[in-house]
């Protein structure tokens, strides 16, 4: 417990002096660790500090074995302290938005309420509750998981993507489906056939709508040019143009840059 | 308490001659060659399971005077089988509680590969005893077994770890240097996690395969390409572990795993077939095995774990049944707090929380023995270590008595470990017949000795004697030979 508290405090001096606001705790869902996992504090990349890792135990244990067992052939070489990956030493500065503030920027960006944004079955909410501890959360009323992962577990872009492509889909279809009342597709022109101008205004202020709302930034002339050539590769598509925004859509919004802040 | 080799071969052939077939195989030589993997699996004894309810009960008989005031059962209730006992209360006998207990089925069935040991847990504190007899209080850079398990074996399997259990047996390690890949996917819905295996199968708003291929490479090549925050954060390890699991997940969507791993039949309430997602060519042998796999979490958590082990997506696979009350028509199943329902009523929660755990285990045993782990003649079940960890034992005293009591939580408790490549068909310490408590043993030593100065063996033992029972190497952790938990050693 002294090994922990010490290990606290060094990490919010760390951060102190890093000039890091620590507000980002509270504000992040089960930021405050869960039920005293010995060195959690260490392991949480909360503090954009340089986390070492934990010393080779140093107990009296008598010699290590190391030992492979007896019917097993000789050892491989195994994980230990001095094998550490890169990655371990290097400091985390990007934070993974987990489900309940991801759910909530795709809300605003796509103008959908809560409960249009993504149901599994059409019947179970995707963020809250499917996916939520996929998406970052803990579930510690119904399903007794009391921390959540200090990084983004191994099924989150899979579980984000299912809830990017229906929200996706469903505002794709709705401002096709009513222009005038689009709040995306604003003032896109679609034909008969379901083909849309790339070229045109519209579309160029749509795809910069979408970064703003959502990347904070305006596309780079390279991106949106990108995304002009992209509808040439949909146009034998029964609706280029629905299917140029859904990919469009789906892209912004599925992006690392989207997930992570 | 220990057998002979001799012993066990005989006694094994009297049970039926599975635990002899069992212990030929544990014989082979296994390599621990990473290619060669070896499987865990945890069916946790969440809330603090009392091993003198189990494998070393004590008869009224054997405990003399004290027998009115410690946890003994009526002669009649236990049943020495090798050297294990099994208890069985007749139904309606403890206060309407009671019913069929699996134990010695179990007994019979798999004494031959199971290992009953003593163990001293190093707080009575749940979550903190469940972590640390999953991570050995720390032994080893902070890893759980099942992360040390994954990172050794689990390059090749796309879900290496998948722990479906819960409280502080859902905690995740705290190693830095874990390979992504390796770290636990939590799983707290079994009948709904195969959907998060697939970003566009079963969706409500239809996406084609080909479509969300072209969004992937689009969002590569024009977004993520042309993003400033990216591109200053290459190195950063969120971003490079994103990427990781993307590359992994690509592998899980071409396995099929959504199909593989779906074991929910189409229902009103889960309309499956609706959106085109088919269920597991297992489930009518999954229904069989496990009978309440659409009501109950625990065997769909079973059920789940057999699938993830047979498709070769994950070598290390927990469960747990929950701490809350079940109830399936007018059938209590789950205990509320699971075992540590024995706070207020002791003997009869304990005994159904064992057969509920006993009755999966046994069943997950049977499909894994069933099924070939290659063209060689081994099962799945010959290369997997079933273990049963428990957070700590229970209190043993009672009212003179009192057929109904409640007990706290003990330090000491014991483990169970039911594999071919386990020290089986043995008891490591004992049970004081007088007092009814624990007394260890020499964890170095290859049989069992026991050794009344201590009541178990740490949490670092249980956690170095898992480990090297599965063939994970530690170089330089500085962890203990356990050798009397592995066969042959």
């Amino acid at each position: 417990m002294r090994a922990d508290l010490a290990a606290l405090v060094g990490s919010v001096a760390r951060a102190v002096a890093a000039g890091i606001v620590l507000t980002a705790i509270a504000c992040t869902e089960g930021g405050a660790s869960g039920p005293a996992t010995s060195g959690a504090v260490d392991a949480t990349p909360d503090a954009g500090v340089l986390t070492p890792p934990p010393p080779p135990d140093a107990s009296t244990e008598p010699a290590d074995a190391g030992v492979a067992p007896a019917d097993a052939e000789p050892p491989e070489v195994g994980p230990s302290p001095d094998a550490r990956p890169p990655a371990a030493r290097v400091a985390s500065n990007l934070r993974f938005k987990r489900f309940d503030q991801l759910r909530l920027e795709l809300q605003r960006v796509l103008a959908l309420e809560a409960d249009e944004v993504c149901q599994e079955l059409d019947r179970f909410d995707c963020t809250h509750d499917v996916h939520r501890v996929a998406l970052g959360g803990s579930d510690p009323y119904l399903a007794n998981v009391y921390a959540r992962a200090a990084q983004p577990p191994l099924n989150a872009p899979l579980a984000w993507e299912r809830v990017v492509l229906t929200a996706c889909a469903e505002r794709v279809d709705r401002d096709l489906a009513e222009p005038e009342a689009a709040s995306w597709l604003k003032e896109i022109e679609i034909d008969a056939a379901g083909q849309l101008d790339p070229a045109s205004a519209a579309v160029e202020t749509a795809v910069r709508t979408l970064y703003r709302e959502a990347l904070l930034r305006d596309p780079a002339e390279a991106e949106l040019d990108a995304w002009r050539s992209a509808y040439a590769d949909l146009e034998n598509e029964a609706a280029p143009g629905r299917s140029w925004a859904r990919l469009v859509c789906g892209a912004v919004l599925t992006s690392a840059e989207f997930v992570f802040h | 308490m220990s057998f002979t080799r001799r012993q066990l071969f005989i006694e094994s052939a009297r049970w039926g001659g599975v635990g002899a077939a069992a212990m030929a195989l544990g014989s082979r030589r296994l390599s621990a060659n990473p290619a060669e993997p070896r499987f865990l699996l945890n069916v946790c004894g969440l809330g603090g399971a009392s091993i003198q309810d189990a494998f070393m009960a004590v008869r009224a008989s054997e405990a003399g005077a004290n027998a009115p005031y410690i946890n003994t059962f009526p002669d009649a209730w236990v049943e020495r089988i090798g050297p294990f006992t099994a208890v069985s209360i007749p139904p309606g006998d403890v206060a309407g509680f009671g019913g069929d207990s699996i134990q010695p089925e179990f007994v019979r069935r798999h004494g031959g590969e199971m290992l009953v040991y003593t163990h001293r847990a190093s707080s009575v504190n749940h979550p903190i005893a469940q972590q640390r007899v999953l991570n050995g209080d720390r032994a080893w850079l902070g890893r759980t077994l099942p992360e040390a398990v994954a990172a050794h074996y689990g390059d090749a399997f796309p879900l290496a770890n998948v722990n479906m259990a819960m409280s502080g047996f859902a905690e995740h390690g705290s190693d830095p240097s874990l390979p992504s890949w390796a770290r636990a996917i939590s799983v707290t819905d079994p009948w709904m996690f195969p959907l998060a295996l697939s970003g566009h199968l079963g969706l409500s708003r239809p996406w084609a395969g080909s479509e969300v291929q072209r969004m992937r490479a689009a969002r590569a090549r024009i977004v993520e390409a042309h993003s400033e925050l990216l591109r200053t954060n290459v190195d950063d390890p969120m971003w490079t572990q994103w990427r990781e699991h993307r590359d992994r997940l690509a592998l899980l969507e071409s396995a099929g795993a959504v199909e593989k791993l779906n074991i929910n039949p189409s229902t009103d309430e889960r309309p499956f077939d609706d959106f085109g997602l088919p269920t597991s060519a297992d489930l009518p042998r999954l229904q069989a095995a496990f009978p309440r796999l659409a009501q109950d979490p625990f065997e769909a958590q079973a059920a789940l774990a057999f699938l993830l082990l047979k498709h070769r997506l994950s070598v290390s696979v927990t469960i747990s049944p929950a701490p809350q009350q079940l109830r399936i028509g007018r059938e209590v199943v789950n205990a509320s707090s699971a075992f540590d329902a024995a706070h207020g009523v002791h003997r009869p929660n304990q005994a159904l929380m064992w057969t509920r755990i006993l009755r999966v285990a046994d069943r997950l045993i049977d499909l894994l023995k069933a099924e070939p782990y290659n063209g060689a003649g081994e099962s799945l079940w010959d290369r997997t270590v079933l273990f049963m960890p428990t957070e700590f034992g229970r209190g043993q005293y009672r009212p003179e008595n009192a057929p109904i009591f409640g007990t706290a939580h003990d330090l000491e408790g014991a483990q169970v470990l039911v594999s071919p490549l386990a020290n089986g068909g043995q008891v490591l310490g004992e049970v004081d017949r007088q007092s009814g408590r624990l007394r260890g043993f020499d964890p170095e030593a290859s049989t069992s000795v026991v050794d009344a100065s201590r009541t178990g063996i740490s949490e670092k033992e249980t956690y170095a004697g898992v480990l090297h029972l599965l063939g994970v190497p530690t170089p330089g952790s500085g962890l203990p030979d356990v050798r009397a938990l592995r066969r042959n050693a």
